[in-house]
């Protein structure tokens, strides 16, 4: 056990010191998911204030530039790993496979979360969005939901990484299969957004922990076969 | 070994043709007219059908997956991809033949419903790992990818059904569905029904099977290849 920590630790030591020095994934993220922001805001009217339909289009356009940016950020974790041969390094490696999976979560989460603050800042900014009355609540939610992005994320882009096309086939393979988070992070933070409602988000959070704990057992299982040479 | 294949399964696709054929005639001419829905009514002898083998196909897509990491025979990867693709067919022939029907039933072409919505999240999922595998050279990694993806997608449809399901019910549903219940039929619309799943049933198995067989010798053509680049 102590081994899997510390192999799960080294990955996500090895991930964020790489990030730290080059911060070339994080930036990327942080601006497009600005820029998503904005250009939303030119499709469908300011919308800004705290009314019911101006909360559901913050929600909605909130984590649809989060999972757009994640997908930027994935696709340049895993695609570190393909050019340094990390895969077959981590597949020579006698270490666990579901510890090296789990690793790369976290270290996916961590950049998504830093992310994620900033999209949060900017929305209640750009949109007059009421953020801090429940920002524990919301911090809660982007976490449940952030997890979820993370788990199913890291194992498509393991796999869309080596495919011909390289990243481009992943939003094919990860958006599906991510349909029950979006709906879920949404809804919950819609919720919210207005200060209130826990009671209509209790069960979306309970969904998405769900959610997060079938898929990282899951895609702990079936890692090995993806690292497989 | 598929000369012999074909010799023992050759009845196969007459078969299925004719069941075809009488399952057609059952539909236009065995079945009474549904007296609230009209003549439209009729499509639902396809519709459901093709729903029921959509999802048994994405079953045994699900099944071989697992066999496949299990065993790591080749045979049961070309099962799981000719089971995928058999089945994104039915898909498919559900979200046509869905709209047709709804447009002068319910009034609309689609409603966010918990059972449209799955259906098409499902067909999203077999597009995504036919995709995936029409981009993949390296057989053995193929298939490997393949099959996690089949586990990933079948764990996650019932995720999907669950969620869109909480989605919808906080707005009241534009229509009134069908209450479904099966024993409410006449005997001639069962005849229709019935008929029409065994025809689908055996024409899936038809494609299924080609397909495979159709692998299998794509799969000789790649060793012989790699073969003779080897020499």
């Amino acid at each position: 056990m102590r081994r899997f920590f510390s192999v799960l630790s080294a990955v996500v030591e090895k991930d964020l010191r790489l990030e730290w020095r080059t911060k070339e994934s994080l930036l990327i993220m942080v601006v497009f998911a600005l820029l998503v922001l904005t250009l939303f805001s030119f499709a469908f009217g300011p919308g800004g204030g705290s009314g019911e339909s101006a909360r559901a289009v913050q929600a909605g356009i909130l984590w649809i530039s989060f999972l757009f940016a994640c997908v930027i950020g994935l696709s340049r974790t895993m695609g570190v790993e393909r050019e340094d041969a990390g895969f077959s390094a981590m597949y020579a490696s006698p270490a666990d496979p579901s510890a090296l999976y789990l690793g790369k979560v976290v270290s996916v989460v961590v950049l998504m979360g830093i992310m994620e603050l900033v999209g949060f800042a900017v929305l209640a900014v750009l949109y007059q969005a009421d953020v801090w009355k429940s920002a524990g609540t919301l911090a809660l939610i982007a976490i449940c939901a952030t997890i979820g992005i993370a788990a199913a994320g890291t194992l498509f882009s393991a796999m869309s990484a080596r495919t011909r096309t390289r990243e481009v086939l992943l939003p094919v393979l990860m958006f599906p299969v991510l349909v029950p988070v979006l709906i879920a992070a949404v809804k919950a933070t819609q919720a919210h957004l207005g200060g209130d409602g826990w009671a209509d988000s209790r069960d979306w959070i309970r969904l998405m922990l769900v959610y997060d704990v079938i898929f990282l057992v899951a895609a702990s299982v079936v890692f090995e076969y993806i690292l497989e040479e | 070994m598929d000369r012999n294949e074909r010799g023992a399964f050759g009845w196969l696709p007459v078969l299925a043709l004719c069941v075809l054929a009488f399952a057609i005639f059952a539909d236009f001419f065995i079945a009474g007219t549904d007296r609230l829905q009209g003549p439209p009514q009729r499509i639902f002898y396809i519709h459901v059908p093709s729903a029921w083998v959509a999802f048994f196909a994405f079953f045994l897509w699900f099944i071989f997956s697992i066999k496949y990491l299990d065993t790591i025979n080749p045979e049961h990867d070309i099962r799981a991809h000719a089971c995928a693709e058999a089945g994104v067919v039915f898909c498919t022939l559900v979200l046509i033949t869905g709209p047709i029907w709804a447009r002068p039933v319910w009034g609309v072409w689609w409603t966010w419903d918990a059972r449209l919505t799955t259906t098409l999240i499902l067909w999203m999922i077999y597009v995504g790992y036919l995709m995936l595998r029409a981009y993949m050279t390296e057989p053995g990694q193929r298939a490997r990818f393949a099959a996690v993806m089949g586990i990933i997608g079948f764990l996650n449809v019932p995720i999907v059904h669950m969620s869109v399901e909480w989605w919808r019910t906080l707005h009241p549903k534009p229509v009134v569905m069908r209450s479904g219940g099966l024993g409410d039929l006449p005997d001639s619309m069962h005849v229709a029904l019935w008929s029409t799943l065994l025809a689908f049933m055996l024409l899936f198995w038809c494609f299924a099977r080609k397909r495979a067989q159709i692998e299998r010798l794509n799969a000789r053509v790649e060793e012989a290849r790699a073969a003779r680049e080897g020499t």
